[in-house]
């Protein structure tokens, strides 16, 4: 209910400033946003071998320490632990962003795996929280107007969004809407999705890597490309 | 300074008062992020490594050495992953030898891979073949692997024998464990093994990893560990391995103390 306040506000405005068609396109656009985890290139090539005994056999050998070390000096370490959202807890959420290209937040990993819509919809939410860059109207955005299902993620990003689409807006900019990449991760603009339950490679329909940086190892790059295929998925490189 | 540092996803967190900051492996550059931004900068990582107090300059280097060490031993897996065809398990071995130059990476790799035995499926003779004719360092690890997997199954045996209690709880089991392995303590314990030395010089050395010591009733832990391999002393002379290890514990315990006596 709060987020169809929210969304009729916002459209309200929308058609106030004479961009309603431009926010339509947006909304449009959103319903066929995907979600997207960005990783490193090695960070990725493990999640791609996981199940497989000869590397996770040795994976299990360090995964003790993934706990933060004794002592009340960690403890914000185990706060951000018991918020079930990092991978200093089990069993946690994944987290992955709403894009709209299948480029992820490049501040947290060149790799992006888009994750398939049916896996996913029946266990994701989105979230978009404040942003530091934009003053927050108490008035339009109560908290319960922060959260949706996944279906309803399109509503929720023009709830958010519409105050930056004016008439100069383009379909083009879309994307840059969505996600805003920072400089910085605290620079970051994106709507985050949370996925409960296990996730493996077959969640995912595809994978991008982007090079610019540092440069990728080629063995580590070409043996993610063999698992991606093995399970139908091509690897795209940038 | 409290710092987070993942070698597989290429990250450092530094956490100082409020301020939370990240620097990524090959950047150089600290920026400022969120407490959001924690899981996804660390995604699925498990290599966690914590340290505390350490400057900057000592984080730049413990992430450069996580995130070759952590691509090192993900080569050697797809040197040895009979799945993969052949041109990516030569790049592989290609790429293996300049990392192993260090000793740094080369002592994490086999703290590794010398913790358990091989599984069943990791393809030895491939890797020998794909890395023929190049530099010997991977040969030689290779070699190693293969001629100590006796030695390793005894020694990961040894480990998994250790009752539950003695860690404390199960968690507490998989911090020890992963301390062991990252401190190359079955590593040191299969090559001591291999070379007929006697354990007490292990045990010496395992007392005084400083990261290790750390670890809630390690000199427990470290009997119960030994003991299997060294039957003979089970009864009576297992008193005669608690002593040693005892006599050992005190005199690193002086020397600690010594060290921080000012100079006279």
């Amino acid at each position: 209910m709060a987020l169809d306040r929210c969304y009729r506000v916002a459209f309200r405005d929308a058609e106030s400033r004479g961009c309603a068609p431009l926010v339509l396109g947006f909304e449009a656009a959103v319903k066929g946003s995907v979600a997207v985890l960005s990783r490193s290139l090695l960070a990725l090539d493990h999640f791609a071998s996981s199940g497989r005994p000869l590397y996770t056999a040795y994976d299990q050998r360090l995964h003790g320490g993934a706990q933060a070390p004794p002592g009340e000096s960690w403890d914000r370490w185990r706060r951000l632990a018991n918020a079930e959202l990092s991978p200093l807890s089990e069993p946690r959420i994944r987290l992955a962003v709403l894009s709209l290209d299948g480029i992820g937040v490049r501040n947290y990993g060149n790799c992006f795996l888009v994750l398939r819509e049916t896996v996913i919809a029946s266990e994701a939410s989105v979230f978009e929280e404040d942003s530091p860059g934009i003053p927050r109207d108490r008035r339009r955005e109560p908290a319960a107007c922060r959260r949706a299902t996944w279906r309803e993620r399109a509503r929720l990003c023009v709830a958010h969004r519409e105050p930056s689409i004016g008439a100069g807006t383009t379909p083009a900019d879309f994307p840059g809407l969505l996600l805003r990449q920072g400089a910085s991760p605290e620079e970051d603009r994106f709507v985050e999705v949370s996925v409960w339950g296990p996730l493996t490679i077959r969640s995912c329909e595809r994978a991008v890597l982007e090079t610019s940086g540092r440069k990728p190892r080629k063995a580590i790059q070409e043996a993610l490309r063999r698992r991606l295929a093995a399970v139908g998925i091509d690897l795209e490189v940038r | 300074m409290q710092t987070v540092i993942s070698g597989r996803a290429g990250i450092a967190l530094l956490l100082e008062g409020n301020e939370l900051r990240c620097l990524r492996a090959g950047s150089g550059e600290i920026v400022r992020c969120r407490e959001r931004d924690v899981p996804h900068l660390l995604g699925d990582a498990t290599d966690l490594e914590f340290l505390d107090g350490a400057k900057i300059s000592e984080v730049t280097r413990r992430l450069e050495l996580a995130t070759a060490q952590a691509e090192a031993l993900h080569l050697a897996l797809i040197l040895l992953d009979p799945e993969l065809p052949p041109p990516v398990r030569r790049a592989a071995a290609d790429d293996l030898p300049d990392l192993l130059e260090s000793p740094e990476i080369r002592g994490f790799v086999e703290g590794v891979l010398f913790s358990r035995p091989l599984a069943g499926e990791a393809d030895l003779a491939g890797a020998f073949a794909f890395s023929a004719g190049g530099p010997g360092a991977v040969h030689d690890l290779l070699f190693r692997l293969r001629g100590l997997q006796g030695e390793i199954a005894e020694v990961c045996s040894a480990w998994d024998q250790i009752p539950t209690p003695v860690f404390g709880s199960e968690p507490d089991r998989a911090a020890a464990l992963a301390a062991a392995v990252r401190q190359g303590l079955f590593r040191d314990l299969v090559s001591t093994r291999a070379a007929y030395e006697p354990l007490d010089a292990f045990l010496a050395r395992a007392l005084s990893d400083e990261v290790f010591r750390a670890v809630p009733n390690a000199p427990q832990i470290l009997r119960e560990w030994v003991l299997p391999l060294r039957p003979e002393l089970e009864s009576p002379g297992g008193a005669a391995l608690e002593t040693g290890i005892e006599q050992i514990r005190q005199g690193l315990d002086l020397l600690a103390r010594a060290r921080r006596l000012p100079p006279r």
